[in-house]
């Protein structure tokens, strides 16, 4: 039976079983619980995925610069050609993304990310691969939309706030 | 709205409905959009104002002083990593102490580049949104009065604003989205208006000494735009569009700029020529209230992105073709 639960949680009955299933259910409150149970750990699993996926994209991300130093060069390299302002708010990228999507708020795996970027951005430009990480092109664009956007918010200042205080995570 | 319209034609008042458009807003709201913005241009005032989005909270502090006719402002984080911003019509200054870096930015040359909301667009807004007065309230310790901007479709997010009931100046912006939560808030929690503000204020407490600066991107001067959006969303329209190279990279990229006289959707087309570059943002993304598309077309990388919901940059994005 309770394979049979299982198999109807997953959509893997035919119409046929679906229907024999159910009347059964109907007059049996065990397996009635079963049932509720079955999607209140559905539930939780799926819940889990969610909570789990943030910490993880910012562990896959925080390794990838931590351990590999070419990529670090480029990243770096390129911060400098994008001018600073944009390198910063590129190490934002990582930043932001994570929090976003992180119901825990910023996971401190994204630290080494936030301090790694920016201290590069006060080498002296290099020629380097161009590469540019991801999320990057996306930040610079962020910080030009940012400079025409009519915002209704104070002043002028909105697009400065939004890109720029980014990293308030210490 | 039609239905109502109908109603009311049925009861013979089609001549009300002919002389006062449709999408009339309140008048008293329109007054309040306008002394909004007289008051950024005209005030004098600094304060400090709490940022919040998603789930962070931004504390800054802000001065606005009006030199020869232009706003200078200063603005300096007060939580989170230290930084400062200086500003005037000239040019952007960004200094980040912990970085020992200096950004600067070339403003455009000509202000008109940067589109104010109000009150020259006011048609426009009416055409998109619904403007009415909201109720009386407290910001920072001053009396406010709340403005309701509605969006007239789902292409778009409201606001919520306070303005100051003395001066006019915006205390409190909330975006909203469709079921009018939040999706990011100003509020001032401190303000002076109308105080003397001394020149040393607009100057950069950060110790300067040593900091490496930073040019921004050189911008070319204005010419045909090579791409346009073949699709908007109702009354969207070409606001500007600049053209600039990427320093080093020397990577010219397209900037269009579309608004509906509140909202703006940049799209920013480039050309790719290495296939990491392909690494790029497809599709949807989202980063606090700002939504994104990114897409490929005949070599090129088209990014859509603006304070809109998702189906406004994706259908702008993915409509973006060449200028025949």
């Amino acid at each position: 039976m309770s394979e049979k639960l299982s198999a109807l949680m997953d959509n893997e009955l035919s119409e046929l079983e679906q229907r024999r299933l159910l009347e059964e259910l109907k007059g049996d409150a065990n397996q009635r619980a079963t049932w509720e149970r079955y999607h209140v750990i559905r539930g939780a699993l799926r819940k889990e995925d969610l909570y789990r996926a943030p910490a993880s994209i910012a562990d896959a991300v925080a390794r990838a610069i931590e351990s590999e130093p070419a990529r670090r060069r480029s990243f770096t390299a390129n911060l400098t050609k994008i001018a600073g302002g944009f390198a910063i708010a590129a190490s934002v990228a990582v930043v932001a993304i994570v929090s976003v999507q992180s119901p825990f708020g910023p996971s401190k795996d994204t630290s080494p990310v936030a301090q790694t970027a920016p201290a590069a951005a006060t080498l002296v430009a290099q020629p380097g691969p161009r590469a540019p990480a991801p999320a990057n092109p996306l930040n610079r664009y962020l910080v030009e939309h940012g400079e025409i956007s009519p915002s209704a918010g104070m002043g002028n200042m909105v697009p400065y706030v939004r890109t720029v205080n980014h990293d308030n995570v210490k | 709205m039609t239905a109502r319209a109908l109603r009311l034609s049925t009861l013979s008042v089609v001549t009300l409905l002919v002389s006062v458009p449709l999408w009339a807003a309140d008048d008293g709201a329109r007054d309040w959009l306008v002394k909004m913005t007289r008051a950024v241009r005209n005030l004098d005032y600094e304060g400090v104002f709490v940022y919040q989005h998603e789930s962070r909270i931004d504390t800054l502090r802000i001065v606005h002083k009006i030199v020869d006719g232009a706003p200078h402002e200063r603005l300096v984080s007060l939580s989170g990593t230290p930084h400062e911003v200086i500003r005037d019509a000239r040019e952007v200054r960004r200094y980040y102490p912990d970085e020992n870096a200096v950004v600067i930015e070339q403003r455009r040359a000509d202000n008109q580049n940067f589109p104010s909301i109000l009150p020259d667009r006011l048609q426009d807004l009416d055409e998109n949104y619904t403007i009415q007065l909201g109720k009386n309230g407290r910001v920072a310790g001053r009396t406010a009065q709340e403005i309701l901007i509605r969006p007239r479709d789902s292409y778009r997010y409201g606001y919520r604003l306070w303005s100051d009931r003395d001066s006019g100046l915006l205390l409190k912006a909330d975006l909203v989205d469709d079921k009018e939560h939040p999706l990011e808030q100003f509020v001032f929690t401190q303000v002076n208006v109308g105080g003397v503000i001394p020149m040393s204020a607009l100057q950069p407490q950060t110790a300067t000494t040593g900091m490496v600066s930073h040019r921004d991107n050189r911008e070319l001067s204005s010419s045909e735009p090579l791409w346009t959006a073949t699709k908007l969303p109702k009354g969207f329209r070409l606001l500007m569009q600049i053209r600039r190279e990427v320093p080093l990279r020397k990577k010219l990229v397209e900037h269009l700029v579309y608004s509906d006289g509140l909202a703006a959707v940049s799209v920013f087309v480039e050309k790719f020529d290495a296939p990491d570059d392909k690494a790029r943002v497809q599709g949807t993304s989202r980063m606090g209230a700002v939504n994104a598309y990114g897409t490929q077309i005949d070599q090129h990388h088209v990014t859509a992105m603006g304070e809109v919901p998702s189906a406004t940059v994706s259908l702008i994005g993915s409509s973006v073709a060449r200028r025949q």
